[in-house]
């Protein structure tokens, strides 16, 4: 049970991901799913970017893949650290034992596949 | 289960811990319990589009054929309905959260009225230039 230790002892550095989350949430993503998940698909707006050739451009320029490695982990972090203490609040213990586990691991897996994905494009 | 010391015999003994029976049920029995859970339930749907986003990026660098099969999905009904509550929860939990901001960063001489208010401002900001460069960039 090391690594549990080792991810309880990183709390700290949970809370802040999960308070850079919470902001990125917070500014960041309401304008960008109301724009690429309502008003494009219902066509409202027709923006020239949201084709494959131009999207393979804006995506492969650094400082975009950069916002977009942030925008998409550290959602990821802020909702792990508070679904982790939500279940932990129902007391089932063996299940609190592994809950850091579960969740730090399961963001910080998506952190690498976000990462390797991006530098691929 | 606690263990308390039998002073008489000096032998441990279980001790059984009272514990009150909370119904599952108990996040209905107050409005501000209710919106605890809407809070939190809100960060699912938070994870949920960041993963959409991972998606979405991922059939980009899958090359054309597969990034149009994708956002063919994106453009499904269902999916634009699943978007719509997301955007809602999403706009809860930015709520929550600039209402937390007032009373973490509230204190004087600010106020956490003010804090909360800038932080709308800013967002308005933020969100007006995130949508031009969406649109125009």
């Amino acid at each position: 049970m090391c690594l549990l230790k080792k991810i309880n002892a990183l709390e700290p550095l949970w809370w802040s991901l999960f308070g850079a989350g919470g902001m990125v949430a917070a500014f960041l993503l309401p304008a960008h799913i109301f724009i690429q998940g309502i008003a494009i698909p219902l066509g409202w707006v027709s923006p020239d970017m949201f084709n494959y050739s131009s999207l393979i451009g804006i995506v492969g320029n650094p400082i975009v893949k950069i916002y977009l490695f942030f925008m998409i982990i550290l959602p990821l972090y802020h909702a792990a650290h508070r679904i982790r203490l939500t279940l932990e609040d129902l007391r089932i213990e063996w299940l609190n034992h592994i809950l850091p586990l579960i969740f730090y691991g399961g963001a910080t897996g998506l952190t690498v596949v976000t990462l390797i994905v991006l530098i691929r494009i | 289960m606690a263990h308390s010391m039998n002073s008489i015999s000096g032998k441990t003994e279980a001790t059984k811990t009272y514990r009150r029976d909370i119904p599952n049920t108990w996040w209905l029995k107050k409005g501000s319990y209710f919106l605890f859970i809407l809070r939190e339930i809100s960060s699912v749907f938070v994870a949920l589009y960041a993963i959409f986003l991972l998606i979405q990026l991922c059939a980009l660098s899958g090359g054309q054929e597969r990034y149009e099969s994708t956002a063919a999905v994106f453009k499904s009904g269902w999916m634009i309905i699943l978007h719509v509550v997301i955007w809602v929860f999403v706009m809860y939990n930015m709520v929550t959260w600039f209402r937390i901001s007032g009373r973490i960063f509230g204190a004087k001489p600010l106020s956490p009225v003010l804090v909360t208010i800038s932080n709308y401002i800013i967002w308005l900001i933020v969100s007006i230039g995130i949508i031009f460069l969406l649109l125009k960039g």
